[in-house]
């Protein structure tokens, strides 16, 4: 329709669709960001709340019928490594550790010990027994010890320091190798 | 009408309120026993070696550990929070189901709350709008001020309106009292949004619009004119 001849001006455009679509994509490329710039979920070294902390006690008895109690500041580094007979790389890491185990024997400065997690004591025993494992493993049959050090998955490693600290929170499968580099870089720092 | 539509929602809006009050429990003055607590606690946690599951669901020996952890520190008397910090201090805080409010956390709590702001005010503003449109008497005092854009959706309709009352009458579906009728009746609104007009056009006045006030003029009939002429009479 004209006004006598004269054109319109179009009709105003109104925009507040356009300022909704803006907005929504400003939020999701914030949330894009926020996502994409955060840690992966499974990093090997985990930021467990026991890390830095005094070890919680262990003690209970072993599959050897045995009693162990780990001392509050044991003097020397101490694996603990939590596993169980029905985890596949549990059994892909055994090798390691009893290769850890026999390079750190003579210098005697770190020592190794297991703890049963969610299996019965007969399978972690044959399985045990197959690997050559000569250090303590314990039962742990209420799981408190699992609870106490936060095990989640397996495989779980954590490395305590001679004064009782715990140093380390592996829960991937371990090499000698590495658990050397973590027992290096904890002597550095509290050289 | 609008007189009975205001309490109607405001008893509505009472009973929600009072329902949920109610449902929530905060006026029950029964302590709840151990196992209700128990319950309570482990529905709250997650399975430490699961994935999304609580510790009341799982049958994980890690969440039965934890259940028979919760049991004891609950026969120690240690109150729920302290339960909690027992167990986010050694499994750190995903042990719990529902995220802190800290941190980036936070967004996981206030996003929905402000969606749902967003929501109810746009809600609000649909129904307001809608009701400016609706309830307002066009042909009133100081009548709604209608964005330029509907002022000329409405202007087209009623101008389509006349030519088809035309049309009919033209082909004999009409009758004349009828056709009088329609064409006064679409004749006076016409005339009330040209009076509409003037006030929008007031609003883009500086912009260097046309004022909408001429499309009315230019199409309405002497007719419309006289109308409006009336109209303004009677205001």
């Amino acid at each position: 329709v004209t006004d006598a001849g004269v054109d319109l001006e179009p009709a105003p455009v109104r925009h507040s669709a356009r300022w909704v679509a803006i907005g929504v994509l400003v939020i999701a490329a914030g949330l894009i960001a926020v996502l994409a710039t955060r840690p992966p979920a499974a990093v090997d070294e985990v930021q467990n709340p026991v890390v830095g902390r005094m070890a919680p006690p262990i003690s209970g008895e072993t599959l050897a019928g045995s009693r162990y109690s780990l001392p509050r500041a044991p003097g020397r580094f101490v694996v603990v490594s939590f596993f169980a007979s029905w985890c596949e790389q549990c059994q892909s890491e055994g090798p390691e550790l009893v290769k850890f185990q026999f390079q750190h024997h003579r210098s005697d400065d770190a020592t190794m010990l297991s703890v049963v997690f969610s299996d019965s004591a007969g399978d972690a025993r044959a399985s045990q027994q197959q690997l050559g494992v000569t250090w303590p493993t314990l039962t742990d049959s209420g799981g408190t010890i699992a609870l106490d050090y936060g095990v989640r998955q397996l495989p779980s490693t954590f490395v305590i320091a001679p004064d009782g600290r715990v140093v380390a929170s592996i829960v991937s499968p371990v090499t000698a190798a590495g658990l050397d580099q973590i027992l290096a870089k904890a002597t550095a720092e509290h050289a | 009408m609008k007189g009975r539509r205001f309490p109607l929602w405001t008893a509505f809006g009472v009973v929600l309120v009072v329902a949920l009050i109610a449902g929530s429990g905060v006026l029950s003055q029964q302590p709840p026993t151990a196992a209700q607590r128990a319950v309570a606690i482990e529905s709250a946690l997650r399975c430490p070696s699961c994935e999304d599951l609580s510790v009341a669901e799982s049958s994980a020996s890690t969440a039965v550990t934890v259940r028979a952890t919760v049991a004891q520190l609950i026969a120690e008397g240690r109150t729920d929070q302290q339960i909690e910090s027992y167990l986010v201090d050694r499994y750190g805080s995903s042990i719990v189901l529902d995220p802190p409010a800290s941190g980036w956390s936070l967004l996981v709590w206030l996003l929905p709350l402000l969606g749902g702001l967003a929501a109810l005010a746009a809600l609000g503003g649909v129904f307001i709008r809608r009701r400016t449109v609706t309830d307002t008497d066009p042909t009133g005092p100081g009548g709604p001020r209608l964005a330029p854009p509907v002022l000329e959706e409405r202007r087209h309709f009623l101008v389509q309106s006349l030519a088809d009352a035309d049309a009919e009458y033209l082909a004999g579906d009409l009758s004349d009292k009828d056709y009088l009728a329609l064409r006064h009746r679409d004749m006076v609104r016409l005339a009330a949004l040209g009076t509409t007009a003037t006030t929008a056009t007031e609003v883009e006045a500086g912009q260097g619009g046309l004022p909408r006030t001429g499309v009315v003029v230019a199409v309405v009939p002497s007719a419309a004119s006289r109308t409006m002429s009336r109209w303004r009479r009677a205001r």
